[in-house]
């Protein structure tokens, strides 16, 4: 593997080494799920009905496959999912891989520029606390992202939504429009949705970047490097250079949670996303698609955060000790 | 800041710290009108009709009624009780399964934390509230069901901080005198690791309750809550769809008291975790 800071050190072997890993995750994941659902959920209830008489459910279940043993039941689903054939939806009547692309796009086009706008307000406003750390102003930013940590997102996305929808007209009530429109009108609609996303993410970003900033610049080399003379802005960008894998590693861990967007933002604002395909899923009972949405997220989840731990490793080489 | 200022921060006592006591009472506040509630000391008349529907706030009825008549001020108080205790169970649990899991992965190492780490990375690969809403989808709505399912998720977090922690503690000179001494595992983490990790546990709950709350609202929310009692997310679900006709309080007088709990555990735990940290810079206490 190399020394951490030898020449010889190869961030492909750590990268197959984490795809390995990653993949027996993927597989250990599914097989709880699946396990799960089989012991706790019937679909032949959740077909026929809990008052269905025990004749019909048997005989459901029997067409369902049900009475075989559940390690041939759980290796068949296993085999499936590794082709993507995840089942039909009972609530949607179609296959789950179907629901899943459909919700994909209407999530990602709201979570995706609300992500974005938020890691870049949070590292911003947190970079202004290397300057002046104890001003009002970073007491009132502390404040602000304390309270807003501290808040439910469900009263947020309810009183803004109210507040800048609907009393105050500014944005459009939906978050999605009702039929196919220009790709303006979409936009229009997709606008209050991301500010509240990013609004939702910026405590918690502000206060980790924040962290991180501090500590790097508690580093004795920067004293050093301001002793010399260096003016404050090379200061900064060798500082911003140390900071990036950390950073990046950050970014990375919360890449996956997009793919399935914020269910409370998908239900107020009428969004037809994988957030919301979820709460239908749970209210149904339907566990194709709870256990589609599960792969699908730990899926991501290992491969970006197997890429974003190369990125890191090799953005840092400090990294490569842990 | 330059270390060796940062070594001279004196420590301040999380006692004295006014948002401590703020905290620390609306959060008994809250605790107790659970409690009565459960016991049915209070607000035994909320599922009453006491008035016309969509009645606005007045002497009568401080927050107004809901849509069939209900005193919204006598539902606020018994929502209490499925908000406060299901946050409170899984945060409990959570930091249950996870200071165990973590303490005796950080003292044990070896097989013992391979297998811990790697449940912990398969709960963590998928995103939390699929974890909580699938769970309680095929659990069924109730408070235990809830709780489990925020638990399950949560615990993560802790048995990762306290996992840190006990390799931390396991590397001391007289953890590792006591181990060449011949005590187990249990031994050193009775011993050794719950003097060091209980301050640790006290800022963990605060800031685990916080979350947990928000689950429940959100699962409230969602309709997948307990379904026999009201609960402030389901208040919120209701009155959001009344918002726009100018019915306010449906919606406040649940949002109001969730914020502040919310925002009461989230200073609380911060308020733990910056005494701690100052404790940590403090200079080292030399005996005389």
């Amino acid at each position: 593997m190399g020394d951490a800071f030898s020449p010889t050190w190869r961030p492909w072997r750590f990268a197959i080494r984490r795809v390995l890993a990653g993949a027996l995750v993927l597989v250990v994941v599914f097989v709880t799920i699946a396990i799960v659902g089989e012991v706790l959920i019937d679909p032949a209830v959740g077909e026929l009905g809990p008052l269905a008489e025990m004749a019909a459910l048997d005989e459901r279940r029997r067409q369902l496959d049900l009475d075989r043993p559940l390690r041939a039941r759980v290796v068949d689903q296993l085999a499936a999912a590794a082709t993507f054939e995840w089942g039909t939806s009972i609530v949607h009547r179609r296959p789950v891989t179907d629901v899943l692309w459909s919700g994909l796009g209407p999530t990602l086009a709201y979570a995706v520029p609300g992500f974005c706008l938020a890691t870049v307000a949070g590292a911003a406003t947190a970079a202004t606390q290397l300057d002046a750390p104890a001003t009002r102003r970073a007491a009132a930013l502390n404040l602000a992202a304390a309270t807003l940590l501290g808040m439910s997102s469900l009263v947020l996305v309810v009183l803004v939504h109210d507040l800048f929808a609907t009393r105050l007209g500014w944005f459009p009530a939906l978050g999605w429009p009702l039929t196919p429109g220009s790709h303006l009108v979409g936009l229009g609609h997709l606008l209050l949705p991301i500010l509240v996303w990013a609004l939702l993410q910026w405590g918690a970003d502000y206060r980790m970047y924040r962290a991180i900033f501090i500590a790097e610049a508690r580093q004795p080399h920067y004293m050093y490097m301001a002793a010399r003379g260096l003016p404050r802005s090379r200061i900064r960008r060798h500082l911003l250079r140390g900071c990036a894998g950390t950073v990046v590693a950050r970014v990375v861990q919360r890449l996956p949670h997009l793919l399935v967007g914020s269910v409370v933002i998908e239900d107020v604002f009428n969004v037809p996303g994988l957030g919301d395909a979820v709460i239908v899923a749970a209210r149904a009972n339907d566990r194709a698609l709870l256990q589609g949405v599960a792969v699908l997220s730990a899926a991501a989840t290992v491969v970006v955060q197997t890429g974003g731990d190369v990125l890191a490793r090799w953005l840092d080489p400090r990294l490569r000790l842990e | 800041m330059h270390p060796e200022a940062a070594a001279t921060r004196i420590p301040l006592s999380p006692w004295r710290r006014p948002t401590m006591w703020i905290a620390g009472a609306v959060l008994l506040l809250a605790l107790v009108t659970a409690g009565l509630g459960h016991w049915d000391l209070i607000a035994s008349a909320h599922a009453d009709l006491a008035g016309p529907s969509f009645a606005a706030p007045d002497r009568v009825h401080p927050l107004g009624t809901d849509a069939v008549g209900r005193d919204v001020w006598l539902r606020t108080l018994r929502a209490a009780e499925p908000s406060v205790c299901t946050g409170g169970l899984a945060a409990m649990l959570a930091l249950a399964v996870g200071t165990w899991a973590g303490a005796w992965a950080g003292f044990a190492g070896g097989t013992v934390e391979r297998i811990t780490l790697a449940l912990a990375q398969i709960v963590a690969a998928v995103p939390p509230l699929i974890v909580i809403i699938g769970l309680v989808a095929l659990l069924g709505p109730g408070l235990v069901s809830g709780a489990c399912g925020i638990a399950a998720v949560q615990w993560v977090a802790v048995y990762r901080v306290i996992r840190a922690e006990s390799q931390r503690l396991a590397a001391e000179g007289f953890v590792v005198a006591s181990e060449a001494m011949g005590a187990s595992v249990w031994w050193r983490i009775r011993h050794h690791g719950a003097p060091h990790l209980r301050p640790l546990l006290g800022t963990m709950l605060a800031i685990q309750l916080a979350y947990a709350i928000k689950a429940e609202a959100v699962l409230g929310f969602l309709g997948l809550a307990t379904v026999d009692m009201p609960s402030w997310g389901r208040m919120i679900a209701s009155g959001s769809t009344h918002l726009p006709r100018g019915l306010w309080w449906l919606t406040v007088a649940a949002a109001a008291p969730l914020t502040a709990v919310v925002l009461a555990a989230q200073f609380l735990g911060d308020a733990l975790q910056s005494s701690r940290d100052g404790e940590r810079t403090a200079p080292p206490r030399h005996p005389r």
